[in-house]
């Protein structure tokens, strides 16, 4: 009872959150649908027929999307509260930081699995990329862990950024970098060497590497991608336990 | 058994009972639920900050800081920028540790139970920004859950705290659409939606407020105080602070150098009265000459081309009544009064030596 509370209280708010989100429909659209299909058709036109690559460019247009909503809307969120002061309205209630947290970044959840629906929607159409069902809701899965691994970054940002405006920028660029230059667009195993190792300390990697070996079906070699991903949930809960405080020292 | 009506608004329907959480019945809010406790006890609170620079000593921004406000009581916290208002407020709402000292929220110690302690705190923001994208139900809906208030009881909960605040109208608005008084309003709603609302703290509640908003935010906060809110608020408007408050704490330098009713402060700080002179600027130049001389030697507290303000020892005193007829009969305007609190404040902190 005591653990279940604040897991309902998070999907209450976040739903609420939710609903005034899409009163901005029409940026929310840009943001999860047209940036994401238009990156797709553009990069998968310029892969020709190669299935391999169009389906890499998939990949990468799901994760972009997920990265990019996770990091900058939370850390954007986070400076617009305290710029608005409601940061403080918020600390005034009696209730978790995690809940704060968590409503922050389950709110842009619903349309980030919509977007990738859609192109994967999209690339079945366009590129013959189809999936069975029980692919789809592995992927969709796979996206949950994804969603949880980067889960700290935008955190950080929004919990550190000295000012909103210093927040936002930090936020979109982290995101652009880390989405458009990490191997998510194209294999990893194209990086040179030492490039490499330093591929492998970002989230997104594995996440890439896991889409990848789920909609080509090579499912056997996905258990180190999990593993790996959980391995960054897990460290980002521990780390914003610690420096997630209402009460400053 | 005095029971506090929440709504203004005649007309509402009546909530079934059994329903809303202890302390609200139909709508009402029952300050008797609770005993009479002060809702708020701080007990010489500390807090200091590292220095700035190396070697540099450590800023007390509170110095044994203690008062207490009582329900339905309004207490304003009143003293220049960088008097350690907005650190003791902060340490008061659980975003800051005290260094020493004791702060507790409805008899809860906000140190060791600060979840506890918030249950019975509401706290408004310095021109908080509500949520533009919600509705004002929505809003204080969700504040409402976010201080456990159940989803069985929410409904009925935040309709009667939307006809207390009288925002019935407005529920289904848009914030964004909301004037500047409005949005101050709906924070008001939001804060205090809770189980078991006790103490307000307040932040400069009307700064960058409209006259007439402001009037509107005042009256909001009177309707509270009636409905036995303890209320701690901040403010630099002397004249909001002599409106609304019981009784007004005054700081300089982290220290409480005042701490009383409005009347009481003033006794306490004799600063004299004041004699306000006005229209020289309509005077013929040998009258407004004259005036000049006779003004001579009495200490001016301000003055522009058309008045002057003096400091006065006693304003009863004949001297002082002898010159404000003379000024009249010259074709001035003189007023003798007693000190505002304004006065009085300008005293205390243009001097604060000379309290200690």
């Amino acid at each position: 009872m005591r653990l279940w509370r604040p897991v309902a209280l998070t999907v209450d708010v976040s739903w609420l959150q939710f609903r005034n989100a899409l009163r901005d429909l029409g940026p929310l659209l840009m943001f999860f649908f047209l940036l994401p299909l238009g990156i797709l058709f553009f990069l998968g036109h310029l892969a020709g027929g190669n299935l391999a690559s169009q389906r890499q460019i998939l990949v990468g247009s799901i994760l972009l999307e997920t990265a990019l909503v996770n990091i900058t809307a939370t850390a954007e969120q986070m400076a617009q509260d305290k710029q608005s002061r409601m940061y403080d309205l918020w600390v005034s209630t009696p209730v978790s930081p995690f809940v704060y947290l968590l409503s922050i970044s389950l709110t842009n959840l619903p349309l980030t699995l919509l977007s990738a629906g859609t192109l994967l929607l999209a690339a079945d159409l366009f590129f013959g990329i189809g999936l069975s069902l029980v692919a789809l809701a592995v992927v969709f899965l796979a996206l949950l862990l994804v969603f949880c691994s980067t889960l700290g970054v935008g955190f950080l940002i929004g919990a550190y950024g000295w000012s909103p405006r210093a927040t936002n920028t930090l936020a979109n660029f982290t995101g652009s970098m880390l989405g458009f230059f990490a191997p998510v667009y194209y294999p990893v195993t194209i990086i040179p060497l030492p490039w490499r190792y330093l591929a492998y300390g970002w989230p997104l990697t594995w996440g890439s590497i896991l889409l990848d070996g789920v909609i080509s079906g090579t499912n056997g070699s996905l258990l180190l991608p999990v593993g790996v991903l959980v391995g960054f949930s897990l460290l980002w809960i521990l780390l914003i336990g610690r420096v997630l405080r209402w009460r400053d020292p | 058994m005095s029971v506090t009506d929440l709504r203004d608004l005649p007309a509402s329907t009546p909530f079934p009972s059994g329903a809303l959480p202890d302390g609200w019945s139909k709508g009402v809010f029952r300050t008797e639920a609770f005993p009479e406790e002060p809702v708020l006890e701080v007990r010489d609170l500390c807090r200091s900050f590292p220095a700035g620079g190396p070697g540099g000593a450590a800023v007390l921004a509170n110095d044994r800081v203690s008062l207490t406000v009582g329900p339905g009581e309004v207490v304003a916290l009143l003293g220049p920028n960088g008097a350690g208002k907005s650190t003791f407020l902060r340490q008061v709402a659980g975003q800051l540790c005290p260094t020493r000292g004791s702060i507790r929220v409805a008899g809860v110690d906000m140190v060791a139970s600060p979840r506890e302690a918030k249950e019975a705190l509401s706290v408004i923001p310095q021109e908080g920004t509500p949520y533009g994208g919600c509705t004002v139900r929505e809003f204080v809906r969700m504040f409402a859950r976010l201080k456990g208030v159940e989803n069985t009881e929410v409904s009925l909960l935040v309709s009667g705290i939307l006809d207390g605040l009288s925002l019935r109208r407005e529920a289904d608005t848009l914030i964004r659409n909301l004037s500047g008084g409005y949005k101050r309003r709906v924070m008001m709603a939001a804060a205090m939606a809770g189980r078991h609302p006790r103490l307000m703290l307040l932040d400069e509640p009307t700064t960058g407020l409209d006259p007439t908003s402001r009037r509107s935010v005042w009256e909001v906060i009177q309707r509270l105080r009636d409905r036995g809110l303890g209320i701690l608020l901040t403010t630099h408007y002397l004249e909001e602070a002599e409106t609304l408050a019981d009784r007004v704490v005054i700081l300089l330098g982290g220290r409480v150098l005042a701490d009383g009713t409005v009347s009481e402060v003033r006794r306490r700080f004799p600063v004299g009265g004041r004699l306000e002179v006005r229209g020289l600027d309509g005077l013929s130049t040998v009258a407004r000459r004259e005036a000049m001389g006779l003004v001579k030697g009495w200490p001016v507290i301000s003055r522009s081309s058309s008045w002057m303000r003096l400091q006065l020892t006693d304003p009863f005193a004949p001297e002082a009544v002898g010159l404000a007829r003379s000024l009249t009969a010259l074709g001035a305007l003189a007023t003798l009064g007693t000190p505002s609190l304004e006065d009085v404040y300008l005293d205390l902190v243009g001097d604060p030596e000379a309290l200690v």
